[in-house]
């Protein structure tokens, strides 16, 4: 995903447009969960991880997972990156992803 | 003919100008490679400690594992070296502070063979090994992904009259046994060289593993795991030379952090925040947030 979809010129530029972009590790989930007073960061390690662990129970890969959240921090889409692989143009399918998203948000 | 003079004036202010900023710009690039006293040697301390942490325990899986991954300590815990060696770290011609460059890493891996003669240019590629990890009291199956990025790359960070500073990332990996696949692969190698200009030596020397939680990547039999390994560095100072340095063109450490992460990254042109602040950011300019989880970190070779 980092020398793939994330390396695309074209992703690049939409994410710094249209986005603001985080990168969490799976392992800091559980912290943010519980170890912040700050009502906005607990919503948003909520949002995650709630559907992360519905995704895991469906037997989802947990190694890389896209989320998109509004900024009232309710999800708006979800796609584990195994999903992505099945698509022949990864890119453009990330890329639709994106743009879907912002389409939602609005 | 009043009109020619001042036409004459003003191209001649022009001229002087961009002479000045010429000259300038000369004055403000510097070739490394000839200040070096190449009859200098210096003496390189190396350091490994034992791997400290495991994610998914596969240094203990087998009496097999354990002796490729258990003992690992510097082949060569101190080694001194011609300081024509370190010509390694510096660009080929001359640059100014902020430039980056590509280092040979023939040249560099000698360093690293201080720690073990299976230093490698070329990182294995490692497409789907497995591991499972406890998350949320589940049991789940993580796919490695994401290519390795190899090669080296250096920065001019910092220049006075007496002392130029380099800043350096290399990724590179070490073959531990080439019939069990064992391989261990650190996030990455940074540090810096600060060569003193006047005399030609080198006053301090550093490469190190960054310590942070998992920061190596292992890989034997089929299986793999990211382990922590606290210090694993060389370093090399010239005790005669610690007087403070002022320096006059600098950029800061993070940036020339910044610098070669892009080097070796093109993902690294995403701006990305922490959450604190991105939250904030989304909040404020009703931007939506794009989050992406993952197992390790995307910014090095440790996943």
């Amino acid at each position: 995903m980092r020398a793939g979809v994330l390396s695309d010129s074209k992703i690049v530029k939409l994410l710094n447009k249209h986005y603001v972009n985080v990168f969490v590790l799976i392992r800091d989930l559980r912290e943010l969960q519980n170890g912040t007073k700050d009502e906005s960061i607990s919503k948003f390690a909520n949002t995650i991880s709630k559907t992360f662990e519905a995704a895991v129970a469906e037997g989802v890969d947990g190694s890389v997972n896209s989320f998109v959240l509004s900024p009232q921090l309710e999800l708006i889409s979800h796609l584990p990156y195994q999903d992505l692989t099945q698509n022949e143009a990864i890119n453009e399918a990330y890329l639709t992803f994106l743009k879907d998203s912002l389409t939602k948000n609005r | 003919m009043k009109r020619n003079w001042l036409i004459s004036t003003v191209l001649a202010v022009s001229i002087f100008g961009l002479c000045i900023s010429l000259l300038s710009c000369a004055t403000n690039k510097i070739n490394l490679r000839k200040t070096l006293d190449t009859k200098e040697t210096l003496q390189v301390q190396a350091y490994w400690d034992p791997i400290a942490d495991a994610s998914l325990g596969l240094p203990d899986h087998t009496p097999k594992h354990a002796a490729l991954f258990k003992n690992l300590s510097p082949a060569h815990p101190s080694q001194a070296y011609e300081v024509d060696a370190f010509k390694a770290f510096f660009p080929k011609g001359s640059v100014p502070v902020g430039h980056v460059w590509e280092l040979d890493m023939n040249e560099v891996l000698p360093f690293l063979r201080q720690f073990h003669p299976g230093a490698t240019a070329e990182m294995h590629i490692n497409p789907g090994g497995e591991g499972a990890i406890e998350i949320f009291g589940r049991r789940i199956v993580l796919i490695k992904v994401g290519l390795e990025s190899e090669g080296a790359f250096a920065c001019l960070r910092a220049l006075s009259p007496t002392y130029a500073e380099i800043a350096f990332r290399i990724h590179a990996e070490f073959q531990l046994d080439e019939e069990a696949r064992a391989y261990f692969t650190p996030a990455q190698f940074t540090g810096r060289l600060i060569l003193n200009r006047n005399n030609g030596t080198i006053r301090d020397f550093w490469l190190h593993l960054p310590p942070r939680k998992t920061n190596v990547d292992i890989n034997a039999f089929g299986g793999a795991d990211m382990v922590y390994v606290p210090r694993m560095e060389l370093i090399a100072q010239n005790a005669h030379d610690q007087s403070d340095i002022v320096w006059e063109t600098v950029i800061t450490e993070n940036e020339a952090k910044d610098l070669l992460e892009v080097s070796f990254y093109k993902f690294s042109e995403i701006g990305r925040l922490p959450i604190e602040a991105a939250v904030a950011q989304a909040q404020a300019e009703n931007r939506p947030i794009h989050v992406v989880l993952t197992w390790g970190v995307f910014d090095d070779e440790s996943c």
